[in-house]
């Protein structure tokens, strides 16, 4: 019990559970429109049904009231062709009056000449022949072989006075068609008789001419053409008598008598209809419930005879049938493919709509997130409102709603940092990388003020998070906003271009390694003294790779040509006007073309207020002078924002050779004077060290080996190797009484172990 | 410039402290005198605080280095900074001293 509950429970849930499916999946509406096209479909069979019912009906009652027109002319002609041969002969009879057996001649001549009349009498009124008796009717027949024999009929046993045939058109005067009748002989033949009175000259009638006529042609001719193979006919005599009928046993019978035999009413209504000598149409069903649509008309006035046709509905509508079931299967098979496409259709939409709405939630969600990305971006009218010795101006455009360049800068004591970079790939997942390595920046740059440094930091970290090998190129700038010395590191990023007095340069950059390729690189920061009033512009390759509608690119020549013609033109522009410039061109270049790329641009104009390129110190020729010389290239080095290893290099270098100087260049008790002077230049710091003593070149002195052992290693010369080593050139001359030892140390020289 | 000395039992601590530039060499050598006549001791230099050193002052390392072994002491260099280590690498001083 338990288990046929638990059984029965679960389909009857599956059943739910299918119907709630269809539910959920085409909807409330999905099922009305599925109904609204049954109901459609429906009321269309239904309408082409009964359309077609009613043509198909009225073409039945066309044909056969055609049928029943024609054949009513045939049967007319044949009578009218007895009429008028019976009629034409009762001259015969009045130009034969006086021999009463001439008439048999006529009644003979009569039947010879017209197939369709069996027998003809001349029957003459009582006692016309005295000679001939009371009766005298003149026969003439034709048997069964054709031959004709002739006879008198007259006698009491055959009193024809009293017969219709003879008495209705004696007492009328007008001619007559009896009522058919059967052949005395039983052979079964149906008769009918016409019968013409007869006049002599003064009128008065003396005799009846009748012809009896065979009927056996009418079923030839009703047979003829029926309108539909089981089509038949019925003719009814004025009486009510079946003159034709598909039994042949109710032959002359009525048809009332036929519904009784039949048991069957629905014959009543067409007995009533052909006996009111109308036109008319009504509908027998037979036992089985088919049904036979009947037409009937009359044929003809004199005869009082009224013709119908019976024809089966069933075969009638035979064909109308089938074709009504197969397109019933039709219109099912029409409506299961519709309401397959309907549901299909419904899914579809409902699989759009989820999809469409996700769209537009995804594209919301993006302008959401386009605004959160542009809004990171630093904004130029702090920078300058915080700081008097530097412009800046930036613009992003990204192709899509976020894009993975990158731009940030800010201020952080003296210095300015800043970077500008382009994630590999494009939309979210560059943005997201792009927004990590802001992040990075921002958080490493507040560490270090070397960019070596928190590009290698940027770079670590962004490796271990690197899931999708993303990269990006940067460059990365720390600028000393008093000095102008501008430290950079660049990671696989197009090269900068300064704009000063020497026009446009390109900046010489190491390119390093994009970042998130290589754990650990080894990044080399450089370092360039900016001049003053010297613009520095920054882009990336969204610019150089912009394409037209031809498919060209803008290209680094192009812009080098656009740089150095508004430059040129304009040497006091701002940052904010150069970017604008290279924007407008880019624009004007790519047209139509979609932009294909991020494109950010970025320019900062260096305004320096204490901009030094030259120091010098004089100092005495004695050792102590040494501290006050290191701490004075200490100091200069440190306001030019001069790296740590840098200074410590380049203090080093100075004081062997002033140490050398004072030590050896001078005699005892000789006050002697050693200047030291520093020049800032662009790539390089050039230091002369001019002393008064004797002529010394310490340029050829002797190297020191450094690989030798302890035991064999001099204590002297060390400091002169430094220098050398720590130089990238030098150079010593004697000017008048003065030593000259010029050095240059590069700001982005490779250390040389 | 700034030189302390430790002693403990054989251990000799040398905390430099400064800049061991050429003028600082020539103090700096008055207070080595003692380790360059100190036997069989384990001196260590710890140049945690040594900012900056010139050629005298590798001078002044290397005439001790090589009073150590006629001596029976021993040398050790400690907390070099990255200036100081380069100059060690660049002379050839690397090799020759013990530096941890």
């Amino acid at each position: 019990m338990n288990n046929k509950l638990s059984f029965s429970l679960p389909s009857l849930g599956g059943e739910k559970g299918a119907l709630k499916k269809i539910n959920e999946a085409i909807g409330a509406n999905g099922i009305i429109l599925i109904v609204v096209a049954a109901l459609l479909l429906i009321a269309i069979y239904i309408i082409q049904y009964q359309f077609t019912r009613k043509e198909i009906n009225e073409d039945v009652r066309l044909r056969s009231q055609n049928e029943l027109f024609a054949k009513s002319l045939t049967i007319r002609g044949i009578l009218n062709e007895v009429e008028t041969a019976v009629r034409n002969h009762t001259d015969d009879v009045i130009r034969n009056l006086t021999q009463p057996d001439s008439m048999y001649g006529v009644a003979k001549n009569i039947v010879e000449l017209n197939p369709k009349i069996t027998g003809v009498s001349v029957s003459f009124i009582e006692d016309y022949f005295p000679k001939e008796g009371h009766w005298f009717e003149a026969y003439a027949v034709r048997d069964s072989l054709g031959n004709i024999s002739m006879m008198q009929l007259g006698s009491e046993d055959h009193d024809y006075f009293q017969s219709e045939f003879f008495k209705t058109p004696y007492q009328t005067g007008k001619p007559m068609w009896t009522n058919p009748y059967l052949d005395k002989d039983g052979a079964k033949m149906m008769l009918t008789t016409y019968s013409v009175p007869v006049r002599d000259k003064e009128g008065v009638i003396v005799a009846v001419l009748d012809a009896d006529i065979s009927l056996n042609w009418l079923d030839e001719v009703l047979a003829a053409e029926y309108a539909y193979p089981s089509s038949y006919h019925v003719l009814l005599s004025r009486t009510g008598q079946l003159m034709s009928i598909a039994d042949s046993n109710f032959l002359l019978k009525t048809i009332p008598e036929m519904s009784e035999a039949y048991d069957n009413n629905t014959f009543l209504p067409l007995n009533e209809g052909m006996m009111s000598g109308e036109s008319g149409e009504t509908v027998i069903i037979d036992k089985k419930g088919d049904k036979y649509l009947t037409y009937y008309m009359p044929v003809d006035q004199d005869t009082g005879w009224s013709i119908a046709i019976i024809n089966s509905e069933k075969e009638i509508f035979g064909d109308f049938h089938k074709m009504r079931v197969t397109i019933l299967w039709l219109s099912i098979a029409g409506f299961l493919i519709l309401v397959l496409i309907i549901v299909r259709a419904i899914l579809n939409i409902r699989k759009l709509e989820k999809v469409t709405s996700e769209r537009e939630r995804i594209q919301s969600e993006l302008e959401i997130a386009s605004g959160i990305q542009l809004g990171m971006l630093p904004k130029s009218d702090f920078i300058e409102s915080v700081h008097e010795t530097i412009e800046v101006d930036a613009s992003l455009d990204p192709a899509k709603e976020v894009g993975g360049d990158l731009y940030d800068y800010f201020i952080k004591g003296k210095y300015l940092y800043f970077c500008i970079g382009d994630v590999s790939g494009k939309g979210v997942p560059a943005a997201l990388f792009m927004a990590v390595a802001r992040s990075l920046f921002r958080a490493l740059a507040a560490e270090s003020i070397f960019p070596s440094e928190i590009v290698s930091g940027m770079n670590n970290t962004l490796i271990e998070f690197n899931e999708r090998d993303m990269f990006v190129t940067l460059f990365l700038g720390v600028l000393d906003m008093k000095t102008g010395r501008l430290n950079y590191c660049n990671a696989g990023h197009d090269a900068p271009y300064i704009l000063d007095s020497n026009g446009v340069t390109e900046l010489n950059v190491i390119p390093n390694l994009p970042l998130g390729i290589f754990s650990g690189f080894d990044f080399q920061s450089q370092m360039v003294q900016l001049r003053k009033g010297s613009l520095i512009f920054l882009y990336t390759d969204g610019l150089t790779e912009a394409m037209n509608e031809k498919k060209q690119e803008f290209g680094e020549k192009r812009m080098i040509e656009y740089l150095s013609q508004f430059y040129s033109s304009h040497p006091d522009t701002s940052p904010k006007e150069l970017v604008n410039f290279i924007k407008t061109k880019v624009k004007e270049f790519v047209g139509k073309a979609e932009q294909s790329d991020d494109l950010t641009l970025m320019a900062f104009k260096f305004l320096n207020s204490d901009n030094f390129t030259e120091k010098s110190i004089t100092l005495r020729n004695e050792i102590s002078e040494i501290s006050n010389l290191n701490k004075f290239v200490e100091e200069i080095c440190r306001n030019k924002g001069l790296p740590d290893n840098f200074i410590n290099d380049l203090k080093l270098a100075i004081e062997e050779v002033v140490a050398n100087s004072i030590n050896y260049g001078f005699d005892n008790d000789e006050k002697g004077k050693i200047i030291v002077s520093l020049k800032f230049q662009p790539e390089e710091i050039l230091v002369e060290i001019k002393d008064n003593g004797r002529e010394f070149d310490p340029t050829v002195e002797k190297e020191v080996d450094i690989d030798s052992t302890l035991e064999f290693r001099e204590i002297g010369g060390l400091g002169l190797f430094l220098v050398k080593e720590l130089t990238d050139s030098i150079s010593y001359r004697r000017v008048g009484n003065l030593n000259i030892l010029s050095m240059t140390k590069s700001f982005n020289s490779e250390p040389k172990i | 410039m700034k030189t302390t000395i430790t002693e403990n039992q054989n251990n000799i601590l040398v905390n430099l402290s400064g800049d061991l530039d050429t003028s600082a060499a020539l103090e700096t050598e008055k207070e080595f005198q003692p380790l360059l006549t100190a036997k069989d001791k384990n001196i260590t230099l710890d140049c945690k605080d040594l900012n900056y050193i010139s050629s005298s002052g590798l001078r002044l390392f290397l005439s001790l280095l090589k009073s150590c072994k006629p001596n029976g002491n021993s040398l050790t260099l400690e907390n070099l900074n990255d200036n100081i280590k380069k100059v060690f690498t660049m002379t050839g001083f690397s090799s020759l001293f013990n530096i941890k």
